[in-house]
């Protein structure tokens, strides 16, 4: 190989190690992070009192806090509310959630006694269960809270971080 | 090259250069930041009780020594710590100088109103004992009330609750101008006020 030809070949490794390094310092200065780099989506369920209708736990004791959640996320929770009226109750719980950030997003279903209450966005349970939980005076029942982001969700969920309060809405059975 | 050339070159490599070094400096001035979603919410004063709107007693033909006892579960839902009085705004009818009230808090493991089963007084007995009469012209309003916290504290806290046990009894003593005589429907009020 020639003098000029060596010269050439030199440069041209030396020209390739250094792209090679200032990739390699590129790729290790970027931020850590998994998922892409994706903050999760947290809900936190409680249960307000009224008077007419005991929960336990009532707030401020969460009866659901879901933890990270992502796209196929799931998080149960259980409470139970009892009767303390002398009449016969139908019992619906309506949601007040503290923002509008996962309304759409969030789905959540709640059953007792083998019933499903409700099953849909949480925008819809702010209308209130569809069906009621009937009790009969002094009666307590439990209640079962799954709440989920559906896995084909790809995006409306990051960072958003939402307190629910599952508020009793009464009627008096004749 | 000729020395004009050359001259002219440098000048266009110093001028390129120094246009990408203005575009950073520039881009450094105009960067931004945020801080976004301030909001402030006003906490709430809530109290409710579990009576369903039903009145906690309603006697006839009451005799004298006759007495009735009746439970009422107070929850306090707000937000805010607050303090709570016990008071009526009922103006009481002439039976009720015959009429001993006692007002005792208390727990109940499973409340249904009215009944007091289960119901446990608190170790500091009655809040009021005195004739119905009394209670009305004494306590009848906020300033005067009966005040009463949950167990032994200071304040009312969210989902605390107190069950209030509430005895009525005519006196044995009742004269006969009594027979007869009512009370008139009053009202038992619990106010909440934040702290």
């Amino acid at each position: 190989m020639s003098t000029s030809a060596t010269d050439r070949f030199t440069r041209a490794i030396g020209a390739a190690i250094g792209l090679a390094l200032v990739a390699a310092l590129i790729v290790a200065a970027r931020p850590a992070g998994g998922h892409g780099g994706v903050l999760p989506a947290s809900l936190r369920f409680t249960a307000s009192l009224d008077g007419a209708v005991a929960a336990e736990p009532a707030a401020p004791k969460p009866l659901l806090s879901s933890g990270p959640m992502r796209p196929g996320s799931h998080a149960r929770g259980n409470f139970t509310l009892s009767n303390q009226t002398g009449e016969a109750l139908a019992v619906r719980l309506r949601a007040k959630p503290s923002s509008t950030a996962l309304d759409g997003t969030a789905q959540v279903r709640l059953d007792s006694r083998g019933v499903v209450l409700s099953e849909g966005t949480l925008q819809v349970l702010r209308q209130g269960t569809t069906e009621a939980l009937r009790l009969a005076p002094g009666a307590a029942a439990p209640v079962h809270v799954v709440a989920w982001i559906p896995a084909e969700v790809e995006t409306g969920y990051e960072g958003r971080d939402v307190a629910v309060a599952l508020e009793p809405v009464e009627e008096t059975l004749p | 090259m000729k020395t004009t050339t050359k001259v002219l070159l440098t000048a266009l490599c110093v001028g390129a250069l120094g246009s990408l070094a203005a575009m950073g400096v520039f881009g450094a001035f105009s960067s931004t930041t945020t801080n976004a979603g301030n909001t402030i919410t006003a906490g709430t004063v809530s109290i409710a009780d579990n009576d369903a709107g039903a009145a906690m007693y309603s006697i006839s033909n009451a005799k004298p020594g006759e007495s009735v006892s009746k439970c009422i579960k107070v929850t306090y839902t707000g937000s805010l710590d607050a303090d709570v009085h016990i008071y009526t705004t009922s103006t009481i009818g002439a039976l009720g100088q015959y009429v001993e009230l006692t007002i005792t808090p208390g727990t109940q493991t499973t409340p249904t109103f009215p009944s007091c089963t289960g119901f446990v007084a608190d170790s500091g007995g009655a809040l009021y004992s005195g004739t119905l009469a009394n209670f009305g012209t004494a306590k009848n309003s906020y300033a005067n009330g009966v005040v009463d916290y949950p167990g032994t504290g200071t304040k009312w806290a969210a989902s605390e609750s107190v069950v209030y046990q509430v005895t009525a009894t005519l006196q044995s003593s009742a004269p006969e101008a009594a027979q007869g005589a009512t009370t008139g429907a009053h009202t038992f009020t619990w106010e909440a006020r934040n702290q």
